[in-house]
């Protein structure tokens, strides 16, 4: 009997824990689309599209614009630089016809501003059963080129909205579909919403500082050139610096333009030691190449013609206030002592 | 052999090789060298483009002032990809490829995750009002993006998606028309004739807006290059 109790409740607690593993699946599948690299993108807060509820449009035209919901932004919110906001679909698509040379594109925006764009196209118009191929390209996961197992598949898509694209208050979030060359899009199931994520779109900073006072025609001048990642514990790899310089007005005194950093992990530090040929304004880029984004900084060297360049020293300007102090110190010192010996001496009076 | 016949088979051993090298000439090649000012690389956000587009592709050796085609002029923004524009301007560029148009190549850089290279080469024929213009103006547009073949766009958090162009007229060309008067360029008339269209078709651009650093004018043979450095952006909603 008492086994038969035991039993009995055991059976009890598996039968609930089953239910309610089932409910919470089907409420979070049904409520939101996780963003894919919530953890990576240190995700603060999201606000969904129509609560979470997935929404179904069928165009009835070539071009046709959903509403997909209204986003409250902050009264203060802006695009970076320290909270980003990104925008996150689940896409369910089904595509009625695909003609070859015909194509689908599904884009959405906030505010008019575009900040996601789905291409749909046949993969081969002279293949004997040709399939549906879709691209994207976004500043999470970069470019994707799938080929679809039919004409329904399931797409996820991220991306950093645009500057132009986060405005305080409430803006209106739309989805846009357009299809050209006689393809025909069934419908399109959409869920999502935007989350505010610390994490830059821009992931590796750059500083570039020269060092000495003036750049001279024919003598060396160093640049030092710092790279790190933004985030903390981010680590980059392939990561490469490249200088980028007008070929005749400067050329580097040691080493290579290109130099591989490799795996970053924390701030490191380049030195390029450059020699000007010829004088004026040059320009010299520093682009850096990762897995993930590489900035480009520009820089402007302004250097001296040589026989400037005795002046434009630090030193020799000192010197020369010096020299020019003390010759005029003695000027006037010799001055007074005239003047004081011509006092001495009977003033020639006129008379008329 | 008389000394006269002698000459005229010279003369035609002459007139042969010269018809031979401009025969072989690329279309819409050009004797154009971009001036050291007008010559330079455009950075938006950590993208880059060189701002005038190449006759080749094959190496680094191409990026060169005196391999330059015609200047960028145009940008397509905020909900941009190539075969949409393409296809957006067909009424009034319908023709593409084959006699009517051949390649000429960008060099560009958009940086994304997962975007281990640099900067890409990315080729066009592009899209021309008419297919053999004889006697009148064709207005030629290539479009360029950075990236792999089907990544025919580029974002950043400014322009969005987008994508630029260069643009220019041509006239008799000898592959279609040989015997007349051959004559290209007059970039800004072509510029403006597609803000023009861009705006007949419903759409919002603003003529010289953007400055792209490729100011250049002059007269180099058969090409007329005329550009104010000033790119025209065109939205795309």
């Amino acid at each position: 009997m008492r086994f038969r109790r035991i039993g009995f409740v055991l059976g009890a607690c598996v039968v609930t824990l089953i239910w309610g593993r089932a409910a919470y699946a089907v409420r979070s599948g049904a409520s939101l689309p996780t963003l894919l690299t919530r953890s990576a993108y240190r995700v603060k807060t999201s606000q969904e599209f129509k609560n979470g509820t997935a929404v179904t449009f069928r165009p009835s035209r070539p071009d046709q614009t959903f509403r997909l919901g209204d986003i409250e932004f902050p009264p203060a919110a802006q695009q970076g630089p320290r909270l980003w906001y990104i925008g996150y679909l689940a896409l369910d698509v089904d595509v009625f016809r695909l003609p070859a040379g015909g194509s689908i594109y599904i884009s959405a925006n906030t505010d008019r501003a575009t900040f996601d764009m789905v291409k749909i196209i046949r993969e081969s118009a002279a293949a004997e059963r040709p399939r549906v191929h879709w691209s994207t390209f976004d500043l999470v996961r970069g470019h994707r080129d799938k080929v679809a197992a039919g004409k329904t598949f399931r797409l996820r898509t991220e991306n950093y909205l645009p500057y132009a694209g986060v405005q305080p208050g409430r803006t209106p979030a739309t989805l846009h579909v357009e299809q050209f060359g006689g393809a025909k899009l069934r419908a399109v199931t959409v869920r999502g919403g935007i989350a505010r994520s610390s994490r830059s779109p821009y992931a590796i900073s750059l500083r570039v500082r020269y060092l000495g006072e003036n750049a001279v025609v024919g003598k060396p001048f160093t640049a030092q050139v710092h790279v790190a990642p933004k985030a903390e514990n981010d680590v980059l790899r392939r990561v490469a610096v490249s200088a980028q310089y007008p070929h005749g007005a400067l050329s580097l005194r040691v080493g290579s333009p290109l130099r591989q950093v490799g795996t970053l992990r924390r701030d490191r530090m380049l030195t390029y030691e450059f020699v000007a040929h010829t004088p004026g304004k040059i320009p010299i880029d520093f682009v850096v190449t990762s897995t993930i984004n590489g900035p480009v900084g520009r820089t402007v060297v302004t250097v001296s013609p040589a026989h400037t360049a005795w002046l434009s020293d630090r030193r020799h300007q000192t010197g020369l206030l010096v020299l020019l102090l003390g010759g005029l110190f003695v000027a006037g010192g010799a001055t007074i002592a005239r003047q004081r010996a011509r006092g001495d001496a009977p003033r020639a009076i006129s008379q008329a | 052999m008389s000394f006269p016949t002698k000459a005229a088979l010279i003369g035609l051993f002459v007139a042969c090789l010269a018809t031979g090298a401009a025969l072989s000439k690329p279309r819409g090649a050009s004797a154009v060298t971009a001036n050291a000012g007008a010559y330079g690389i455009v950075y938006i956000a950590e993208d880059a483009f060189r701002n005038w587009d190449f006759h080749c592709e094959s190496s680094l050796s191409c990026v060169d002032p005196t391999n330059v085609d015609w200047p960028m002029s145009l940008l397509f923004w905020n909900n941009a990809e190539i075969d949409k524009v393409k296809n957006l301007l067909s009424s009034n560029y319908p023709f593409k490829g084959g006699i009517c148009a051949s390649d000429q190549h960008a060099r560009l850089k958009d940086s994304g995750p997962n975007d281990t290279a640099y900067y890409h080469w990315d080729k066009d024929d592009g899209i021309k009002s008419i297919c053999c213009p004889e006697g009148e103006y064709a207005n030629h547009m290539r479009l360029y993006a950075a990236g792999d073949l089907n990544h025919n766009q580029m974002y950043n958090l400014y322009w969005r998606y987008y994508v630029i162009a260069s643009t220019h007229k041509d006239m008799n060309e000898p592959e279609c028309t040989a015997g007349l008067p051959t004559s290209y360029g007059y970039n800004e008339d072509a510029e403006y004739l597609a803000y023009l269209i861009w705006g007949w078709l419903g759409h919002y651009g603003v003529y010289d807006q953007q400055s792209w650093a490729n100011a250049q004018n002059g007269d180099y043979g058969v090409h007329h290059l005329r550009n104010d450095g000033s790119a025209t952006t065109l939205e795309v909603q």
